[in-house]
């Protein structure tokens, strides 16, 4: 009798409390359905979004400045070869890399607009309705640039809504990007206070959404929204350009005047640095990468972004220096869009639009090159609409240097065009066998991902 | 509820049972007063002597006596565990003198099955059992290296040969694909959440491991990987024994590669060349030390280990306790391993109705391991150049003389000084200061605390009340010195500065369990009857702490408050685990034996939906040789036949998985960190178990009077609802979703073979060999029918999963011909990346579309051959192992080859265009693959105990000497190019990426001098 009761009192006693006992919660964590019931909490996953930035444009260069014909490098390695010698096959690493960040940080910003109701302050959810379109359309102008047509996603979806992963034509995303970013023009305050700053402004916007135009040769629009930036005389007003071009790279002077938007990072902050900085120097896995001979070549002796663009002793990156940072913890920004940008697009929105190069081209031209100590051109230099656009893309090439834009600066013009530059960097840089066929001007499709998606993904033409 | 609460409830419950009275058996016929002793005549307490058929029964006391009042021509039986029982007819009152003989036979012997013991002619699962009768002879730093070779489908794998590092243990192949594929290992009862670094070989009585489904169900949900039941030793009553072991020897490098040499290589180009050598090659000439950098990196190593040991009691009080010191130096540089450890094993059985067992394990560890692999430490020395500068390296770099030389000393772009030809070949420093200039050690510090309580309400019921606590803190430091990675000409300078770190991590595991299990143990007539059923709870609360520092002022301070703060943070997770168990033991004169067992677990790691899981199963033996038509004296004299079928789980995946995460993230906006919550994760409220449901059938023979005794076992095992983070596609902004999902099976055959070939007083000699071959197949892996996974995007190679075939397999190209380095052959020992390829399906290209599956990491078949030999004083043991069938992808050529310099990446450019389009990098096709079946001489021990008379002088009642060689002779496969085929030391918490290995540290080959005594 003892025994039976005094098992019945155990029990009693444990599984009466067993339920309690097993709830465990996560600690260190929050669970989604339990977060972002309010305007702060939403905000912070807006902070996330710009987290996620910081994860996407740590490899963009990558995808874009290892392929262009800024740089070359004979003996890269693995994945970094097969990008930069146009054999890239549909298991690259660094092609799914890219893809799966750019990703993450669209359904950040759509997790937000999931819950932008929650937000009852009216202010703040205007403005981070503007930064989160913002900040997805700057992924998909990206992916649609690299991929081509991609699955276009604009809220959260579940993990098996096969459907939702088939490729939408590049026009309708442009289109879902420019109905975005016009939002965001709309909602994005001029600036932000001085602790805010690195988050989208309305120049910002403008300066994105007037690329947007000028990659799709919308020219008119894209100098309705380049206008209210350049200010009198190509000066600026919000934005100007750095006297010192050095300047703008340096950490000890980020986010000046002349950086529109920047993806920012900080070194030895409990991993906010980045890693392309280490990568590009002489013990990273991209030390091979270096400013092609050719490129080198390109610069008049005294203009001054020729050492803030590499050393022109062994032709290593020297735009991102942090050399007191950790390894692959470097503090430098990445300038995304900066003042000499809005210059230099304006200037070629201008000669498109009209028949002959007039002072309005080569305006904002020279107020670049001149900050930069290079000889200024004359309207007789810039001469017929065609050598003016070529120079105005020569100016690019060497104004951005290492920033990522010459890929994709080379993907906009006439294809033919793209093709003949590009096979003419690879012979003057000793790979005269690579064969640049057209369809390779974007990349495949992660393997990986056409095979999860139930069929609904496919393959780019031309990659098996 | 809370876990105090709960245990105090558990405590007062206890004591209720304190209150309750004794009961007395009483009646007079004729008194019998016995004695029971062993064979070397020491009494034998707690023995049982029962009267047949009877309730009647009594246990003998501290001096092996008892006194029973029986019937005359009743019959007493007189038992006790590990002893043949002994019968006796009572025929009047007298003094009976009674001699139990150790059981010597296999099939007698006891095993513990978790949760109880059985005799192993009873066992109707899939138990191994491994005795420690010489397994401390085997001198080892860690417990699990030991059981190389012992048991049969037990594989241990060093996949990190360094020393302090645990090998891999996988049971019966690997069942799960994201949940984790390690054993249960518990100790002396207690499921420690840890490796069996926590105990001390020296320490240990037996090993047994439950193989099948229906043995490991008592452990229910973490029983699917198999479970290892380590016993400690325990104090016996008579007179203390002090013991005392000591094993001192050398380690060294089995097998040593070949590095050619300047010379060697000069005359290669001369060959391919047309006599002529480059201008890199002629100026190197000038410098040339032949070095090998074997010769830098490697060193002797060292063990040494001393345990003494206490051991005795009172009929009342048995201990054991023991202490350890341990030092093992690897044969690599900076890397060693000193263990500081005790056990104190304490039995206090106050009357026949109270036992109460109390046991303490404390460990203190400090590991040094090297910070970088092997592979990293040898590419970047040259063969030409010494480590320390030479006047003429001197003259010419500007480095003083005795200085150490890097190869970046030969850059003119890094080293302004020298101004010859570049011959810098790498961007690293040598690999000796990556070793000297960095600290890396983890001390920890464990206790696993165990005390229970046993009332026995009768003969055949008791209920044993066991509370118990392990607690583990970790702490790694990591100091790296500016001249660790940076040229000796930065010294000084902000960069080198900048490349000093220091990192602290923190780790505390505090892991409470109580188990109340009440067993019922019965037998009346042919019938044999034990029950067991109890409840447990178990809780584990997880701390970590990481914090780092970089831009140290000084070399001088390894210490965080020398540098700038860099990260901190720190974590804590908590899970907690109730169960429910039952097993049911019968059998029927001794012929039909069944076992039914159940378990209900229930586990906060899972969803809100699917916390409990059941776990039942259900096996069968038929001792045939029991039978009354079964021939006594048969060839075959013991002969039984099992089966057994049963379900098991596995919980290994990770705190609060089943919820969508929302995590910490950052962002700088101003010029300050901000933090920022993301939910990249989906929640799954049905997560629930991960169940293998195994068929285990088996055949226990005994042949020739038990001189020979055969297991053979044959098993398949089906793993369902794996916990598997799904891939999904990462469109959705997540790459994985942990689901149940998927199916993978394995199945086998294994044997264990014991035999007493000699079995003379003089000289004996004992033979067991075991045999495993395991058969993985994928049934299902979610949303496609094949994951492709890369290794290293440098170096890409690939693994396939796909269904119908093993879980793992090599995936890439077939390899057609080389591709010859041209221009100015340098560095030395320079090949191309590259291979041509072979264009499988003829379309004229060479791409994804002709990859084909190139081999499997699992061995297909593995098996282990012990000799136990002894003439006279002498004894001989040594054990063979081997495995075969087993592929790893070596990444090393493609290191030593200095694949990565220009030459080598850019030879293919030589070829014709339609040629280049058909080269694949050699990682990525069979070049890499290599066999890596191995024999290998384990261990050989020779030994000599003195004889009685020298004893007895020294006072000593056992003292033995030995020496012993571990790895003494081993036999690499074919094509193996590295140093370890077992080294798979990549990708190792990923499954899919099994079989990878990279700078895997060497196989030693150890010489050790040791000595056991006892006094």
């Amino acid at each position: 009798m003892k025994t039976k009761i005094f098992i019945a009192l155990i029990l009693t006693v444990s599984l009466g409390s067993c339920k309690k006992f097993l709830d465990e919660k996560p600690v260190s964590n929050l669970i989604e359905q339990n977060y972002y019931r309010n305007t702060d909490e939403v905000e912070t996953g807006v902070i996330a979004c710009y987290d996620g930035l910081q994860k996407v444009y740590d490899i963009e260069f990558k995808l874009t400045e290892i392929k262009a014909d800024n740089t070359s490098g004979i003996s890269l390695e693995g994945d970094w070869g097969a990008i930069k010698f146009f054999r890239d096959g549909s298991s690259n690493f660094f092609l799914l890399d890219f893809w799966q960040r750019s990703f993450n940080t669209i359904a950040r910003c759509n997790l937000v607009l999931k819950y932008l109701d929650k937000v009852t302050d009216p202010v703040k959810k205007k403005y981070f309705e503007g930064e989160v379109k913002f900040i997805r359309s700057l992924m998909y102008l990206n992916l649609v640039r690299l991929y081509g047509d991609v699955p276009l996603l604009t809220a959260s979806i579940n993990f098996d809504d096969f459907e939702k992963f088939k490729r939408i034509s590049k026009t309708e995303v442009y289109n879902q990007i420019k109905t975005d970013l016009r939002t965001s023009v709309d909602n994005c305050p001029a600036s932000w206070p001085t602790a805010q700053v690195a988050r989208v402004t309305k120049g910002a916007s403008q300066a994105l959404l007037a690329k947007v135009y000028l990659t799709l040769k919308e020219y008119d629009l894209a100098k309705a929204q380049l206008e209210p930036l350049i200010g009198a005389s190509y000066k600026g007003n919000t934005y100007q350009l750095n006297p010192n071009y050095a300047a703008i790279f340096s950490t000890a002077s980020e986010m000046s005047k002349e950086i529109v938007f920047a993806v920012r990072y900080k070194a030895s902050a409990n991993g906010e640095g980045n890693s392309f900085s280490y990568e590009y120097s002489n013990n990273g896995d991209a030390r091979n990468v270096k400013a092609s001979i050719p490129y080198q070549a390109l610069f008049e002796p005294a203009d001054v972004r020729k050492a803030s663009t590499f050393n022109s002793a062994n032709g290593l990156c020297t735009k991102f220096l942090d050399p007191t940072a950790p390894q692959r913890d470097a503090g430098n920004d990445f300038p995304l869009l900066r003042f000499a940008d809005v210059l230099l697009m304006y200037a070629e929105v201008s000669n498109e639009i009209q028949a002959t190069p007039d002072n309005t081209v080569l305006q904002p031209l020279n107020e670049v090159r001149i900050r930069a100590n290079a000889s200024p051109y004359n309207l007789n230099s810039l001469g017929s609409k065609e050598n003016a656009r070529a120079l105005i893309f020569k100016e690019r090439k060497l104004e951005f240097g290492f920033e990522n834009q010459r890929w994709y600066d080379l993907v906009r013009m006439d294809q033919a065009a793209t093709i003949s530059i590009l096979k003419a960097y690879l012979t003057e840089t000793g790979n005269p066998g690579i064969d640049v066929p057209a369809y390779r001007l974007i990349f495949p499709i992660p393997q990986t991902e056409i095979d999860l998606s139930k069929g609904n993904l496919t393959q780019n033409p031309g990659f098996n | 509820m809370n876990a105090k609460v709960y245990f105090k409830s558990i405590l007062l419950a206890v004591l209720c049972c304190f209150l309750s009275k004794q009961q007395v058996y009483a009646q007079t016929k004729v008194t019998v007063q016995g004695i029971v002793k062993t064979s070397d005549g020491a009494a034998l307490p707690g023995a049982s002597a029962k009267v047949k058929n009877s309730k009647q029964g009594t246990v003998t006391d501290p001096s092996g006596g008892f006194t029973l009042s029986v019937e005359p021509g009743q019959v007493l039986e007189i038992n006790y565990l590990g002893y043949q029982p002994q019968s006796y007819t009572a025929a009047k009152s007298e003094t009976i003198h009674i001699t139990l003989l150790e059981i010597q036979n296999t099939m007698e012997t006891v095993v513990v099955i978790g949760y109880g013991t059985q005799k192993k002619s009873s066992v109707t699962g899939s138990v191994a059992k491994l005795n420690n009768d010489n397994l401390n002879q085997i001198p080892v730093a860690r417990a699990d290296q030991a059981l190389a070779g012992k048991l049969a489908g037990v594989q241990i794998q060093t996949t990190d040969a360094t020393v302090g590092a645990a090998p891999v243990i996988k049971i019966r192949g690997a069942a799960s694909i994201t949940a984790g594929t390690n054993p249960l290992i518990v100790i002396d009862g207690y499921p420690v959440p840890t490796d069996l670094s926590a105990v001390d070989m020296n320490n240990v009585q037996s090993i047994e491991v439950l193989k099948d489904a229906a043995s490991a169900a008592i452990y229910g949900s973490r029983g699917a990987n198999g479970v290892i039941l380590i016993t400690t030793k325990s104090g016996k009553d008579g007179k203390t024994v002090f013991g005392f072991n000591n094993a001192t020897g050398f380690k060294s490098v089995y097998r040593r590669l070949d590095f050619p040499s300047l010379s060697q290589w000069a005359d290669h180009v001369k060959s391919v060349n047309n006599g002529k050598l480059s201008p890199e090659i002629l100026a190197a000439q000038k410098f040339d030390v032949p070095t090998d950098p074997q010769d830098i990196v490697f060193q002797t190593g060292l063990f040494q280990n001393t345990q003494v040991n206490l051991s005795g009691g009172s009929p009342t009080v048995k201990y054991y306790v023991s202490g350890e010191a341990l030092y093992d130096k690897g044969v690599i540089l900076k890397n060693d391993y000193k263990r500081y450890g005790g056990q104190a094993n304490i039995d206090i059985t106050p009357n026949k109705k109270w036992k109460i067992g109390i046991s303490l394990t404390p460990s203190y560890t400090a590991q040094n391991t090297p910070a970088y692999k092997l592979h990293d430490l040898l590419r970047s020395f040259a063969t030409w150049l010494p480590l320390y500068a030479t006047d003429t390296i001197a003259k010419y770099t500007g480095l003083p003389v005795g200085a150490i030389v890097n190869q970046r000393a030969f850059d003119p772009s890094t080293n302004p000084k020298y101004k010859g030809i570049n011959l810098s070949a790498t961007a690293n420093n040598n690999g000796y200061t990556n070793l000297a200039g960095i600290e890396n050690t983890t001390y920890t510090y464990k206790t696993l605390a165990n005390a229970n309580v046993q009332y026995n309400f009768s003969d055949a019921l008791s209920l044993k009340v066991s509370g118990g606590a392990f607690i583990s803190n970790s702490r790694t430091e990591f100091f790296q010195k500016s001249w660790a990675t940076r040229d000796p000409n930065l010294q000084g300078s902000a960069v080198a500065q900048a490349s000093t770190k220091g990192t602290l991590a923190n780790t505390q595991t505090v892991d409470l369990l109580n188990e109340n299990i009440l067993n019922y143990t019965k037998s009346f007539g042919k019938h044999d009857l034990n029950v067991i059923a109890g409840f447990t709870v178990q809780s584990t609360k997880i701390s970590n702490s990481n914090s780092a520092a970089t831009n140290f002022a000084t070399d001088d301070i390894p210490t965080l408050n020398a540098g700038t703060l860099s990260a901190l943070s720190s974590t804590e997770e908590h899970n907690a685990l109730a169960s429910a168990l039952f097993r049911a033991n019968y059998a029927y004169d001794n012929k039909y034996l069944i076992s039914i067992g159940s378990r209900w677990d229930g586990s906060s790691r899972f969803g809100a939906n699917n916390k409990w899981g059941y776990f039942p199963s259900a096996s069968l033996g038929w001792r045939i040789s029991n039978e009354d038509f079964y021939t006594k004296g048969a060839f075959v004299n013991d002969l039984k036949i099992r089966a057994s079928y049963g379900a098991t789980g596995n919980n290994n995946i990770g705190n609060y998985k089943a919820y969508a995460n929302v995590n910490t993230v950052g962002a700088i906006l101003g010029d300050a960190t901000t933090l920022g919550f993301n939910s990249s994760f989906y929640d799954n409220p049905n997560l629930g178990w991960e169940r293998s449901f195994s068929f285990n059938g088996g055949v226990d023979m005994a042949f020739l009077k038990n001189r020979f005794t055969l297991t053979v076992d044959a098993y398949k095992s089906t793993t369902k609802d794996l916990l598997f983070i799904l891939p999904i596609n990462t469109i959705t902004g997540s790459s994985g979703v942990w689901v149940n999902s998927g199916e993978v099976q394995n199945q086998g055959l294994e044997f264990e073979l014991n035999a007493k070939i000699i079995d003379h007083s003089n000289l004996k000699w004992n033979v067991s060999a075991n045999g495993a071959t395991n058969k993985n197949k994928v049934n299902n892996i979610g949303n496609s029918n094949t994951i492709i996974s890369v290794g290293d995007p440098k170096r890409p190679n690939y693994f396939i999963a796909k269904v119908g075939s093993p879980l793992v397999q090599f995936y890439g190209y077939e390899y057609d011909s080389d591709i010859q380095v041209g221009g100015n052959y340098w560095p030395t020992n320079v090949h191309s990346d590259r291979i041509i390829a072979r264009d499988i399906n003829g379309d004229g290209v060479v791409n994804d579309q002709d990859r084909v599956v190139l081999g499997q990491p699992s061995p297909k078949f593995t098996w282990g051959l012990t000799n136990n030999l002894k003439y006279k004083n002498i004894d001989l043991s040594f054990v063979l192992q081997g495995s075969h069938g087993a592929s790893v992808f070596n990444a090393d050529p493609n290191y030593y080859e200095t694949q990565f310099s220009a030459t080598g990446t850019s030879a293919y450019l030589s070829l014709p265009t339609a040629l280049q389009a058909k080269t694949k990098y050699k990682t990525e096709s069979r070049y890499a693959i290599e066999d890596a079946s191995f024999i290998v001489l384990r261990n050989v021990n020779i030994g000599y105990t003195f004889s009685d008379r020298v004893m007895k002088t020294i006072k000593a009642s056992n003292l033995r000497i030995y020496v012993s060689a571990a790895n003494l002779w081993y036999k690499f496969a074919k094509g193996y190019s590295s140093y370890n085929p077992e080294g798979v030391n990549e990708y190792t918490d990923d499954p899919l990426k099994n079989g990878y290995q990279r700078g895997a540290a060497p196989v030693t080959r150890n010489i050790t001098f040791g000595v056991n005594a006892n006094f």
